[in-house]
């Protein structure tokens, strides 16, 4: 069955970082999207949530933009619900990297639209200079073939569009470019009470050129044509709208060769409206041009407009006396003296440009914006396009994740949630485990970890498991690209990125976060979990969403220090057993299959052994144990690895050496279970208080293990009272009286407690996966 | 008569004016001249050495040194102590009596008296402080791994001559330590004039100061002493507090706020102070306060209480245990509003003077007492 999300209101994600970018936020480009948010709140499309896709490393994007969407993420990897088409609108792909935002693609069942306003560095020459630009053009174009629909701003570049990239017909809506409305809203206040200069109005006439320092944009030619009425005796000067530098400045004064240029950077729409309005003329003699906007500004103004003859000019205007060309000064001499002596030909300019006005206000050309996205949507519904309707189907979801064999938790959770998740998912696993890979009924091993499932992949959300081993290398790196759901399995990343990025990367890292200097000393600390300043989560933060968690103290903790809001999905166990595998006279049999001694108090500590589970503590409670003449008996179930010589050199020296038993490699599944049925108790440390769960903590709690372990830990596993918690984290006193109390009462207590039986039926993994079908949206 | 030897070895080694120190200072300056004794030093590769006579000196001059004095002294110790012509302590002379009045967490030294015979054993004689570092790691720093401390621990409770410096120690060990309904052993209170003789009666003064006497650790609870005297500003902005001690385990958070209040509106923090400062630091307060989480037996109460000055504590802190709440406000619990009202409470004219005129009438342990006390047990 198909779930939809509980407000299921159509997404359009707009890449907002040409917003972000100063470079393009106040030039055309930032212009034209920002008139485009504004004007959907008028467009068949008001009712969607607009999401802005942001880039953390670029500057902060305006208040006053923000407020043009609902909502904003650095999230490149999206959740969607099948039976909804979402919207993505790449405003500007050929100058900002679209690598990144392929999530959003036709794939993931979004509709793409790109909006495409010229190829002018391809088509003019002076922009690609080097070979690595010019492939990286090309390489852009190729990607520009890629989306659903299209929204160029002219029909030139309509045209350019489909000739470079063979695009159909359908698949484009020619918008053209919106006079912001403030500016319209001020030419009406101006235009009432400010006649053209040496036209009523008082000073002296000028022309005007609303310019840029882009060479394209041709000014010289402008100075040069007044230069040639100004010999003639002629009274007019030039102003010079746009911003300019020192330098940029000097040359064309010296053009000028006069004091009769005036530059005026930084206008208010008022002080704009104003300059057109009083001027004679305005001149546009670019060569090449995406769309004008100064040609339909100066319309709205009340400017006539003489303006070169390249193609965006020629979609405009029509008449020969407004038209020049580019690289003719005199013609554009001839057109202007025209339009100073000649009585009359100033206003029958305004009447021929008159049909300008009111077609490119931010209403009309949202209108075709929105109206194209809005049929696009329809075709893809009615099937008319090449992308596909969404239809009746379980979402689809992708996992990233280590899985078994690899030698992990994990790996080991991650199996579990799987084979609960197909009851409400199309599940697919991406994971670099050595094949084949033992998997659930209905789960597909997609490939090793990569990209792919976010680019080319057919999902509807992409799951990123991330934990703090080496294992989960590469999910850290999409979780830093892209983002995205993710399930944060340890409570630092402290381990994986010393280990991706070695020490003087590392420290280099700590000392950002930190705004501080780090030394090795405390490095070391960090590395064993001792008080660490930081999660070193910060990197995956930003785009990481919904960030997923196990436990609420881990919850709290991110919350309280980086006022991030993390979704709870609370940890289960892997391991389930029956009422007949916990009854006493199995444990009887298990015990004696493993050769236990009878009537010996078996303790076991589960999983592999580490210094920050704080095994030491664990020999030093044996040994107090035996002193207090109880028969203690500690088995470590789990790999013990590089520590065993210490482990038995520490138990030889505190005279338990016969009491303390190791597993030198892993422990096999069968072992493992067996010492969970056969023990007395467990004991489960932690030297840390970061919110962390402990997998075998839930299984002892599965198994109804009396377990021992720090306050912390029975809090972020949320455990039958059977486990007690230790208020000091590693107090081998404390352990050995819990471990003493269980004792007293070991033989009176049942193992399938009603407090087992509550806690088996409630933390399953079918529980696990409702919940985090309710955290993605699909519940 | 017994041959009495002093293990010292942790001071010796580490002189750093610890509390321990302080104990096993005051112990030399008031031991009985009558009582003849010698100091032993731990040698890994050698077993007890014995110092001569200069080292006992120069340890008993430790405290009471200036810095540069004090540098001095400890240069010239270490002399002594690396001297080859040393003799060996041999354990063997029934004797000899050995008193360990320290703690230590070097496994070698632990080694060495597990390794004793029980009627070598039966002649050692522990002064235990307390079980904080094992039932409370956390007062102490992550440094002390629990296996360390668990040598120690197991060491004192395989001993047969056990004394301790409270009654309260002293259940611990036997109820926790030992898990045994006994409770014997002989407790002997510290001296509370360590500061120097007891001064005149002076009333307490119009505004209210308060003191914390102690190192920066995190069971001593300054920030929340520091937070609620804040609060207790609002209503006597003219109140003043002032923490008296060095740097200990505490994280560089805690450190941070104490550095960046200090000198703000009443508040000061008083680094290494001297013993002569912290004894004016007392007779111009009108009250200290102790809000420490757990003691063995809690040193500068009795002191301020000695040099006539009432105290704010909880209740459990051992050395208040037999004053019957004469001189001192206690507080039900740890925390802002506790310590908030305890402090208005102490502001009241009436209840300071009272306290203040029933600390300087009271009747406290002195180290002579404790010395004498000490030396009869171990001479025993």
């Amino acid at each position: 069955m198909p779930r939809s999300r509980p407000n299921p209101m159509r997404t359009v994600y707009v890449d907002m970082r040409c917003l972000q970018d100063p470079a393009f936020r106040e030039r055309g480009i930032g212009g034209h999207v920002a008139s485009m948010l504004r004007a959907r709140a008028a467009s068949g499309l008001s009712g969607a949530r607009v999401v802005g896709l942001l880039d953390p490393e670029l500057p902060k994007l305006p208040e006053g933009l923000r407020a043009l969407c609902d909502a904003t993420t650095f999230c490149l990897n999206p959740i969607t619900v099948p039976a909804i088409r979402d919207v993505y609108i790449q405003t500007s792909p050929m100058t900002h990297d679209i690598a990144d935002t392929w999530s959003f693609r036709r794939g993931r069942g979004f509709l793409s639209a790109a909006v495409v306003y010229d190829f002018i560095p391809l088509d003019w020459p002076g922009y690609l200079e080097t070979k690595a630009s010019r492939i990286d053009y090309l390489a852009g174009l190729a990607r520009l073939r890629t989306y659903d629909c299209y929204l160029p701003i002219s029909n030139c570049t309509a045209r350019r569009l489909q000739e470079l990239t063979g695009v159909s017909d359908r698949q484009m809506d020619v918008t053209g470019a919106a006079v912001r409305d403030s500016l319209v809203a001020a030419a009406m206040a101006s235009q009432a009470g400010n006649p053209p200069n040496g036209r009523g109005g008082t000073g002296e006439p000028y022309a005007l050129v609303v310019g840029g320092e882009d060479r394209r944009k041709n000014v010289t030619a402008a100075i040069e044509a007044l230069r040639m009425v100004r010999q003639e005796g002629v009274a007019i000067g030039l102003k010079v709208v746009g911003n300019y530098t020192e330098v940029a400045q000097r040359d064309l004064q010296d053009a000028c060769q006069g004091d009769w240029m005036a530059f005026l950077p930084d206008l208010t729409d008022e002080q704009l409206a104003s300059v057109y309005s009083r001027a004679a003329v305005c001149l546009v003699p670019s060569h090449i041009e995406g769309f004008s906007l100064p040609v339909v500004e100066a319309a709205e103004c009340g400017c006539p407009v003489l303006a070169s003859r390249c193609a965006a000019h020629l979609e405009l205007l029509n008449a020969d006396e407004a038209l020049f060309e580019a690289d003719d000064p005199g013609g554009l001499a001839d057109r202007l003296r025209a339009v100073l002596r000649e009585p009359g030909l100033r206003e029958k300019l305004l009447r021929q440009q008159a049909h300008l006005v009111g077609q490119f206000r931010e209403l009309q050309v949202g209108e075709r914006f929105w109206g194209g996205i809005a049929r696009a949507l329809t075709a893809a519904r009615e099937g008319r396009s090449t992308f596909s309707v969404g239809r009746s189907r379980l979402p689809r979801l992708a996992f990233l994740s280590p899985y078994p064999p690899d030698q992990s938790g994990v790996a080991q959770y991650t199996e579990g949630t799987l084979a609960a998740a197909t009851k409400r998912f199309d599940v697919s696993l991406y994971s670099d485990a050595a094949g084949p890979l033992s998997l659930a009924p209905r789960v597909r091993h997609a490939g090793p970890l990569t990209a792919a499932p976010l680019i080319q992949g057919d999902y509807d959300a992409v799951l990123l498991v991330l934990g703090n081993s080496h294992l989960h290398t590469t999910i850290l790196d999409i979780a830093e690209r892209f983002g995205g759901p993710t399930i944060l399995h340890d409570s630092r990343l402290t381990q994986i990125y010393h280990h991706r990025l070695g020490r003087t990367a590392f420290r280099a890292l700590a000392a950002k976060l930190l705004s501080r200097p780090v030394l090795d000393t405390e490095i070391e600390r960090w590395l064993r979990d001792d008080d660490p300043p930081t999660l070193f989560i910060e990197p995956i933060l930003s785009r990481c969403h919904p960030l997923l968690v196990h436990s609420r103290p881990l919850q709290r903790l991110i919350r309280s220090k980086y006022g991030v809001e993390s979704q709870l999905v609370p940890f289960v166990p892997s391991r389930s057993f029956s009422a007949a595998e916990v009854a006493e006279d199995n444990r009887v049999s298990v015990r004696t299959k493993l050769g236990l001694a009878p009537g010996s108090f078996v303790i076991s500590t589960f999983g592999h052994v580490e210094p920050s589970k704080n095994p030491m503590a664990c020999i030093v409670a044996v040994e107090l144990l035996r002193a207090w003449k109880i028969p203690a008996e500690c088995w470590f179930v789990g790999r013990a690895g590089q520590f065993a010589p210490e482990l038995r050199r520490v138990a030889e020296r505190f005279g338990v050496a016969d009491h303390i038993h190791l597993f030198e490699d892993y422990v096999t599944e069968e072992t493992y279970r067996d010492y969970l049925i056969a023990s007395d108790a467990a004991i489960q440390l932690r030297n840390h208080a970061l919110g962390q769960v402990s997998a075998a903590l839930a299984d002892c709690a599965s198994a109804g293990l009396p377990t021992v372990a720090p306050a912390t830990l029975i809090e972020a596993c949320a455990v039958p009272a059977y486990c007690r918690g230790l208020a000091e984290l590693d107090s081998p006193l404390q352990l050995a009286e819990a471990l003493a109390e269980i004792a007293a009462g070991a033989r009176s207590a049942s193992r399938n407690s009603e407090a087992r039986q509550a806690y088996v039926r409630e933390n399953t993994f079918d529980g696990y996966v409702k919940v985090l079908a309710e955290v993605l949206g699909y519940a | 008569m017994p041959e009495l030897y002093l293990d010292l070895t942790e001071w010796l080694n580490h002189p750093i004016r610890s509390g321990i120190q302080r104990v096993e200072g005051e112990m030399l300056r008031w031991w009985p001249a009558e009582v003849p004794f010698r100091v032993v030093r731990f040698d890994p590769a050698r077993g007890m050495v014995v110092m001569p006579d200069g080292a006992t000196s120069r340890l008993g001059q430790l405290f009471t040194a200036t810095e540069a004095k004090r540098e001095e002294l400890v240069s010239e110790l270490r002399a002594i102590a690396g001297s080859p012509a040393l003799r060996v302590l041999d354990l063997n002379d029934n004797q000899i009596r050995l008193v360990v009045p320290e703690v230590f967490w070097d496994q070698a030294r632990s080694s060495f008296y597990f390794g004793l015979n029980a009627r070598q054993m039966e002649r050692v004689y522990f002064l235990v402080f307390d079980l904080l570092p094992f039932t409370h790691p956390f007062y102490f720093g992550p440094s002390v791994p629990g296996e360390v401390t668990g040598a120690y621990f197991r060491l004192l409770r395989m001993a047969t001559q056990v004394g301790f410096i409270s009654r309260a120690t002293r259940t611990a060990f036997h109820s926790r330590l030992r898990r045994s309904a006994k409770d014997d052993g002989p407790a002997f209170y510290l001296g509370s004039d360590g500061l120097g003789p007891r001064p005149e009666y002076a009333p307490p003064g119009d505004v209210p100061v308060f003191s914390v006497i102690g190192t920066i650790d995190p069971r001593k609870n300054h920030i929340v002493t520091l937070q609620a005297f804040r609060r207790f500003q609002q209503e006597r902005p003219e109140a003043r507090l002032r923490f008296y001690g060095s740097w200990g385990t505490s994280r560089e958070q805690v450190r941070a706020i104490i550095a960046a209040e200090t000198g703000r509106h009443g508040f000061e923090m008083v680094e290494n102070p001297s013993d002569a400062v912290v004894r004016a630091g007392i007779l111009e307060s009108t009250f200290t306060i102790y809000p420490s989480a757990g003691e063995g037996f809690g040193l500068p109460p009795v002191e301020s209480l000695w040099l006539g000055t009432p105290v704010i504590a909880p209740r459990y802190i051992p050395s208040l245990e037999n004053l019957g709440g004469r001189g001192l406000v206690f507080l039900d619990s740890v925390d802002q509003d506790a310590l908030v009202a305890a402090m208005r409470t102490a502001s009241q004219e009436l209840v300071s003077r009272e306290l203040r005129e029933q600390a300087h009438q009271m009747e406290l342990p002195t180290w002579r007492s404790f010395a004498e006390e000490f030396s009869r047990w171990v001479r025993s």
